[in-house]
């Protein structure tokens, strides 16, 4: 039981310090891509780890938590991945050292 | 020279700041008003959930006043948007949005109508479930290009949850000469889910009115307003 709880708090030393270096990385990356990926690919990561964690130290809490984790899988990444998209409209955003755009060829 | 008057401010806002704020020091227990709600509350409302009690009859009509500032509020952002229209969205929507969309509108909306069904109960209420409701017709424009079905039922919906909390707080006045009294409907027994007067119907009409302003918004948004 003491060592599922001290697993339980690594998990959620790992997911704060993912979520941090996530906000950092919001505010110091330079372009919309970098901070997007920043934003949304670590949160995913320490999100869960958080709830995970959350969920050794209180088991009973565990189905809830799961219910939750589930929840932030299905809509992190598409949510992103729909923001990726809406920017890859905007003619501004495009980073000036592109060599190719598939989604430029499937979309004309 | 900025740096420095920014470190002095810093300076000014980490000491003196926090020992001017230390002599009010904790607070000495409850006002006279919020000592009533906690010692009353419970056996007049029947709710578990004191901050809904406080919000929805105490401080009933103070809530109908703040949907009308939302209603303002909503009103406002469509009719900027009918008359600065934004266009209509350049890209397709992908087949993984599409996916999604079929998918998650349903448990959003199940849990969107738990948090309004249960606003006596847990924390929550009208306000926040009826974001997470409008979370689901965002998800659903966001997959959709054409026109959507549920657009023109919004106004309608909006219009009909404000008339019925006024409806329910002239039930009050008229069976029991005070506006929003609460016990005009059976208290139940606290807890339950059929408790607590007329709170989980007030809650359902703000959840109702929350949820379509949010989404009249959204579709405004989405198709350059003019619908409402």
């Amino acid at each position: 039981m003491i060592l599922l709880s001290a697993l339980g708090h690594v998990l959620l030393l790992i997911g704060a310090i993912f979520l941090c270096i996530s906000g950092l990385g919001i505010l110091r990356m330079p372009d919309v891509w970098n901070r997007m990926h920043a934003g949304t690919k670590a949160t995913t990561l320490g999100s869960i780890a958080f709830m995970l964690g959350l969920g050794l130290i209180r088991p009973e809490w565990l189905p809830k938590l799961l219910v939750i984790a589930l929840f932030i899988v299905l809509t992190n990444p598409v949510s992103s991945h729909a923001l990726a998209r809406a920017v890859h409209g905007v003619p501004e955003e495009k980073p000036d050292n592109l060599q190719r755009d598939d989604l430029q060829e499937a979309d004309s | 020279m900025r740096t420095f008057i920014a470190f002095l401010l810093a300076l000014y806002l980490v000491f003196f700041a926090a020992a001017a704020f230390e002599s009010f020091g904790e607070p000495q227990g409850l006002g006279r008003i919020a000592e009533h709600y906690a010692a009353e509350g419970f056996e007049e409302v029947g709710a578990i959930n004191l901050v809904t009690a406080v919000v929805v009859t105490y401080r009933g009509l103070d809530t109908l006043g703040e949907v009308s500032v939302l209603f303002t509020a909503a009103s406002a952002v469509i009719l900027l948007l009918s008359v600065f229209p934004l266009g209509k969205p350049a890209n397709k929507p992908s087949s993984i949005v599409l996916l999604t969309m079929k998918v998650l509108p349903g448990p959003i909306l199940l849990f969107g109508g738990y948090i309004i069904a249960h606003g006596h109960l847990t924390p929550g209420g009208g306000f926040p479930g009826g974001a997470v409701v409008a979370s689901a017709a965002l998800l659903v424009l966001l997959g959709c290009t054409q026109e959507v079905g549920f657009a023109k039922w919004l106004t309608f919906a909006e219009s009909m949850a404000g008339f019925s909390f006024a409806m329910l707080g002239f039930w009050g006045l008229l069976k029991l000469g005070q506006f929003l009294n609460n016990s005009v409907l059976f208290l139940g027994i606290p807890g339950q889910l059929l408790s607590a007067g007329i709170i989980p119907l007030i809650s359902a009409a703000i959840g109702v009115k929350v949820a379509s302003e949010l989404s009249g918004i959204l579709v405004a948004y989405r198709c350059g307003g003019g619908k409402e």
